[in-house]
């Protein structure tokens, strides 16, 4: 047990058209190293909120985080993070988009472009380096944001519905490559999403929230052997129990 | 639109002579291109039948070969060269600083969010006010030099820069913004990574408007009170009942702004190759 993230007790209010809102109350978490780890809950129950407290984007706040031996108190550039759109700046070409993260950080050019052409190799979007995002597919524009989060080399990756707006059969493909991803480098990410099935196939623990205020509900423990076949991961030994067992917490949060 | 259509037709030219040299003549009328000279070139020759036709409609509208002798005419004589100098000087001073001014300021009302909410209603206020009414407290407060013209236009160009750039600024995506911190910028790379490139196509609106502002404004603060310009140039032919001079200020006076609007057009289309729109055009051209 080495947890490199611990929240405990996290409270966020915000104000909204006069009124404070409770997004999220008393959020108690561990998330270990390496570790991949799913937050799941229905729509508005501050799934995101948490992620942006996480990477300091979203302060202040009520309660304690600590990152490794510190407490959080802004933004944590040990971080990256996926948005939910892909989010690639529209004035840069794919490979520009691909290096921001080194130029800000002071790489010399020659060194950034060799390792953002290396990320844009293993990615499979090699010819489309100076194509401008506008010009490249859905599934290849979430590809750029994920290899632009993971060419800084940060200690988690938080991501925030990334799959939501594909289209089923990208979204399956791009699990798997992610999957493949983490398994080669073992960093660790919190992934939020509302897909049950996602949520099973990519990680070992599943944290069920809470409608608002979002708070944890209960954890699940994965018990799927890796590598696992997103594509079909229903025929995996264990999905359906699993599954069911998810579900029937999961659904008396639901209301429609 | 001149480059981009003129582009069009050459490389629809191009395509026919290669594959179907027999279909030049048609793929030619049915290229924009050409279309595109059709109401003026029917406008000109109708407008020199009527004016050769009924003597009057030359005495009050002049005629396009009339205009046309006027302009070769004061180019030849040097005459025009003193009015175009003065103006253009007026304009480019008061456009620069009205610009880089509209800019900054723009930036900082824009970024900073109380300075912004606190003079947001005087901001639409002065917006409202049509800034050539202001044109004669400059002339008193300026003279009837240089100097007041080119702070109408400075006032004029100002606004519109600055009123674009504000709307870009708050027209940022935040995500962006926190994307960028995350990977460690600081607040002056935020600025240069995000800031700058995202409110470039306001930034550009903006300055694109104001080369027809600062015509006006100059034209206007010369009307007032002047020595020389485009705007006494017409002025005086006004004073002397010449509607062929009038013209003929006018006409030097739209080739002005065409000229302007069209090198910041190569410009915008340099600095935007990134928007849809514009790749999608020259795509299909």
């Amino acid at each position: 047990m080495d947890p490199i993230i611990e929240l405990s007790k996290v409270t966020k209010t915000y104000r909204s058209k006069g009124k404070a809102v409770l997004a999220l109350k008393d959020v108690n978490l561990p998330v270990e190293r390496g570790s991949f780890t799913t937050l799941i809950g229905p729509s508005g129950c501050g799934k995101s909120t948490l992620l942006k407290i996480i990477a300091g984007i979203a302060l202040p706040y009520e309660g304690r985080m600590r990152y490794k031996d510190r407490e959080i108190t802004s933004i944590n550039t040990d971080i990256g993070f996926v948005t939910q759109d892909s989010n690639l700046f529209p004035w840069l070409t794919l490979i520009q988009n691909v290096e921001l993260a080194l130029k800000i950080r002071g790489v010399a050019r020659d060194q950034r472009k060799r390792t953002a052409q290396k990320y844009i190799d293993t990615m499979q979007l090699s010819g489309f380096e100076s194509h401008y995002p506008f010009e490249l597919s859905g599934g290849m524009q979430k590809r750029g944001s994920i290899i632009r989060t993971l060419i800084y080399d940060p200690e988690i990756i938080l991501m925030d519905e990334p799959f939501g707006p594909l289209d089923a059969q990208t979204r399956m493909v791009l699990q798997d490559e992610l999957l493949r991803i983490w398994d080669s480098n073992k960093k660790t990410i919190l992934f939020v999403t509302h897909d049950l099935t996602e949520a099973i196939a990519l990680s070992d623990k599943v944290v069920l929230f809470t409608s608002r205020p979002g708070t944890v509900k209960r954890v699940f423990d994965v018990p799927l052997a890796r590598p696992r076949n997103v594509f079909e991961i229903h025929n995996e030994k264990g999905f359906n129990e699993i599954y069911h067992e998810i579900w029937q917490y999961f659904k008396t949060e639901i209301t429609i | 639109m001149d480059v981009e259509d003129s582009t069009r037709s050459n490389s629809s030219q191009e395509a026919a002579t290669t594959f179907h040299p027999e279909l030049q003549k048609s793929t030619l009328i049915h290229s924009p291109g050409f279309l595109v000279l059709l109401p003026g070139l029917i406008t000109v020759i109708g407008w020199e039948i009527l004016a050769w036709r009924w003597p009057i409609v030359a005495k009050l509208v002049s005629r396009p070969s009339d205009v046309t002798r006027g302009i070769v005419h004061v180019v030849w004589t040097g005459e025009i060269w003193q009015h175009l100098e003065a103006t253009l000087t007026e304009m480019a001073v008061g456009y620069l600083i009205g610009a880089l001014s509209g800019v900054s300021l723009g930036f900082l009302f824009g970024r900073v969010k109380l300075l912004g909410e606190i003079f947001n209603p005087y901001i639409s206020l002065f917006n409202g006010i049509p800034k050539v009414a202001l044109a004669p407290v400059f002339v008193i407060w300026f003279g009837i030099g240089l100097m007041s013209k080119i702070a109408i236009i400075m006032t004029m160009v100002f606004f519109v820069v600055f009123i674009n750039t504000f709307a870009g600024l708050r027209s940022i995506n935040e995500e962006y913004v926190s994307i960028t911190r995350i990977m460690g910028a600081s607040r002056w790379q935020v600025v240069r990574e995000v800031f700058l490139p995202a409110t470039l196509p306001f930034i550009l609106v903006g300055l694109r408007a104001g080369i027809p502002f600062s015509v006006i404004g100059a034209v206007v603060g010369e009307f007032i009170a002047a020595t020389k310009g485009l705007g006494y140039f017409i002025n005086y032919h006004q004073g002397t009942f010449d509607t062929n001079g009038i013209f003929v200020g006018v006409a030097i006076l739209a080739g002005l702004v065409v000229v302007l609007d069209g090198l910041l057009s190569i410009v915008e289309r340099r600095l935007l190759k990134w928007r849809p729109e514009v790749e999608a055009k020259n795509v299909s051209a």
